[in-house]
């Protein structure tokens, strides 16, 4: 083979190969084997957590111990709320998340558990520790009224209202109260044991111990229940002695002199009026004092109960006391009857409001004066009116017009 | 004596020659003597509804001053700063007693109207205390937490809960003797329980879950492909009406986005499908179901699904291609099991 024979066979042969490449990279993508379908299977399951309305949900869901807290909050500190929920309620729903008016987020408007958040927000936020201990506190007081009333009584001396009096008033007015104490639960046991077919009062049900207490109480009329007892045993001593100091000016301004010299009764403070007033109950007529104070409840009760006929009236029987055994201090004397009938004439017919002390000075012999010096011999030993002080003149007054 | 007279003369509160209780010589003692006009009107009120005269005039001579200072713990805020304005540079401990009464009189006036309400119910509530504390031990079904005024059974009164009803009182009890609550628990638990029951009808809407379901796919071409538009269908059959069964759609969903299988491999699909009561409900309804048959249904398959192991029917529908995006075939797969190995 000649040597350009050997060359153009290798060329033609190259040829060929280019040739067949170019053919080959021309028809390739089409020629991809035609596509099988996947196949598919279930290799796995599993079940995400559920939401449902059941017993363990509801009881997760079930607790009002936030709103309990923070209602109490707000209880409490209700203008701290109301300075400062609408600004937290906006500050926690700002735009676009209006829960209000489409302006601005409104706290009533929001819903409970929104609410709650806000609150939250409040608490945590606007009300010092020491408010936060309270409420806590507070909320724990639900639940230690419920220890208390689970547990067996204490001894009086070991109450609360016990403990107040002796450390803020004084020993007897503790031991005031225990007495009265003492005689109510007595009282509540026996009409228990009465009402209830033998049962004491703690074996009542909640009811029926409302219900007792409220008829042993009787507003006042039956046994005096521990708090109506807490009260007086606070204020009877002083207002007894307050009254007495009050009747007795002279005796009161002589005490401040011994106690407070330099100083008036006026200008004394609120401890030291109380010792002066002490003082002054101490050497005074006592009976006096208490009379009058009955008498203040009398009044009090003439002016609150229905009418009384005009020949229970107190001018009547005061006049027909004088014809009757004194019948020279009456002008007319003519029967022990006279007099007080002589009034009753008068004011028959008359309003209620008539005032009747003219016709009642009219039938004494010595008219307004008579009267005024017979107060003033009940209230301080002598009938010289003229002579008392100007504090006890006005007493004598305002007893006559009492 | 005037006065007596007067009074004596005069008709009973309420008629026209009544003297008002504002004339009463104790209304007028406690407004001039005691100074205070609200003790005043406090004892008219009291009097008025029939309570003895001389106790409730002891009271009102106490009440406003024993009630200040027991409110005033309660405002540490307001304490500070009324000793600030009425005693500077004083501390509380060192104010006398009068001045003591002064701040807490203070304190009173800057509350609100319903702090002030709040103020009297502390001074109302310690009766109850103080009660209890002198009285024996009483059931625990009978306390002030659960029946007094504002009480367990009083606070959770709702239109489905008949006035009298004992049921919370009962569970309450009932949780803490032998469900291991504590008192209170079981308190917080019951004040709010009885309106989440009242929401039980609602529980359809509530109902939701989510299930995971993971799909191997194989592919034994020599090249990758792409699935696209993969639909998945879920059905879980019931009985619920008769014996027999019907397929109910219990959750759909779509996945958007392409995948990838590689040539001659395979490839884990996860897909979370919601599954909601409502929904399903819904689509038993729109294919026909009654109202009535689809909640009834929808209730069974919830039971089925939530037990954990239904038997799952699967259609899933999807378009197929090469990687070059081309051969396309849309295939249906039906798949059926537990999916538990």
């Amino acid at each position: 083979m000649s040597r350009v024979l050997r060359v153009a066979i290798v060329f033609t042969l190259i040829a060929a190969i280019v040739a067949g490449g170019l053919l080959s990279a021309g028809c390739g993508g089409s020629k991809k084997a035609a596509l099988v379908a996947p196949t598919v299977e279930l290799f796995q399951y599993s079940r995400g957590a559920t939401v449902d309305f059941d017993e363990a949900t509801i009881n997760s869901a079930a607790s009002a111990e936030a709103n309990v807290k923070y209602g109490t909050a707000k209880a409490i500190y209700h203008s701290v709320w109301a300075a400062n929920q609408e600004t937290v309620a906006n500050q926690m729903f700002p735009a676009p998340y209006w829960k209000g008016d489409g302006v601005t987020t409104q706290y009533v408007m929001l819903s409970s558990g929104d609410q709650t958040t806000v609150d939250a927000t409040i608490f945590a936020t606007k009300l010092t520790q020491a408010e936060q201990d309270i409420v806590t506190n507070a909320v724990s007081g639900l639940f230690s009224l419920y220890d208390e009333e689970l547990a067996a009584a204490k001894t009086i001396s070991q109450n609360t209202a016990y403990m107040i009096l002796y450390g803020t008033v004084s020993a007897s007015a503790a031991s005031a109260w225990q007495t009265d104490a003492t005689a109510w639960m007595a009282a509540l046991n026996a009409k228990a044991a009465a009402d209830y077919s033998g049962k004491t009062f703690a074996q009542l049900t909640y009811a029926q111990r409302q219900t007792v207490m409220g008829a042993v109480f009787n507003k006042g009329a039956g046994a005096i229940n521990p708090e109506y007892a807490f009260w007086r045993a606070m204020v009877e001593t002083s207002f007894r002695n307050g009254n007495a100091s009050a009747r007795w000016p002279d005796l009161r301004d002589t005490k401040v002199a011994e106690l407070y010299s330099g100083s008036t009764y006026a200008g004394l403070d609120c401890t030291q009026k109380p010792v002066v007033d002490a003082a002054v109950w101490a050497s005074c007529n006592q009976t006096a004092v208490e009379d009058q104070i009955t008498g203040m409840f009398n009044l009090a009760e003439e002016q609150v109960d229905g009418v009384m006929s005009d020949n229970q009236n107190v001018y009547y029987t005061t006049l027909l006391g004088l014809g009757m055994y004194a019948p020279y201090l009456v002008t007319d004397n003519s029967s022990p009857t006279a007099a007080a009938n002589n009034w009753l004439a008068d004011v028959t017919g008359k309003a209620h409001d008539y005032d009747s002390s003219a016709d009642f000075y009219a039938e004494l012999k010595y008219g307004q004066p008579q009267w005024k010096g017979t107060l003033t011999q009940q209230y301080f030993g002598t009938d010289n009116y003229d002579a008392l002080s100007t504090d006890a003149k006005a007493l004598i007054d305002q007893a006559d017009k009492a | 004596m005037r006065d007596l007279s007067i009074a004596q003369r005069s008709d009973v509160l309420g008629s026209d020659n009544e003297i008002p209780l504002t004339s009463n010589v104790v209304y007028q003692t406690l407004k001039y003597r005691v100074g205070s006009t609200p003790a005043a009107d406090g004892w008219a009120a009291e009097v008025g509804a029939g309570m003895d005269r001389e106790l409730a005039l002891y009271k009102w001579m106490a009440y406003e001053s024993f009630r200040n200072g027991t409110v005033a713990t309660f405002y540490p805020t307001q304490v500070a700063a009324k000793m600030t304005a009425l005693f500077p540079g004083r501390t509380s401990a060192s104010l006398t007693a009068c001045e003591k009464i002064t701040l807490n009189n203070a304190v009173w006036a800057a509350l609100d109207v319903y702090e002030q309400g709040f103020g009297g119910s502390v001074v109302s509530g310690l009766w109850g205390k103080v009660q209890a504390e002198m009285t024996d031990a009483i059931a625990m079904d009978q306390t002030t937490l659960v029946r007094g005024p504002t009480g367990l059974q009083a606070a959770s009164k709702s239109a489905t809960i008949p006035q009298g009803d004992e049921t919370i009182v009962i569970n309450w009890k009932k949780d803490i003797e032998t469900g291991g609550l504590s008192v209170s628990a079981s308190y917080y638990r019951w004040l709010a329980k009885e309106a989440l029951i009242a929401l039980k009808g609602l529980g359809t809407l509530i109902r939701l879950s989510e299930a995971e379901f993971l799909f191997k796919v194989t592919n034994s071409n020599k090249y990758p492909i792409i699935l696209n538009e993969v639909g998945y269908y879920f059905y879980i059959n019931s009985t619920a009406l008769s014996t027999e069964a019907v397929k109910v759609d219990t959750a759909k969903t779509v996945a958007a986005d392409d995948v990838w299988v590689p040539a001659e491999s395979e490839v884990l699909l996860k897909v979370v499908a919601p599954v909601k009561q409502m929904g399903i409900i819904t689509w038993l309804v729109m294919g026909g179901q009654p109202t009535a048959a689809a909640q009834k249904l929808a209730a069974d398959v919830w039971s089925q699904y939530k037990d954990g192991t239904p038997t799952w029917i699967i259609d899933i529908q999807m378009k197929v291609t090469n990687d070059e995006g081309e051969d396309m075939q849309v295939k249906t797969y039906t798949l059926e099991g537990t999916g538990v190995a």
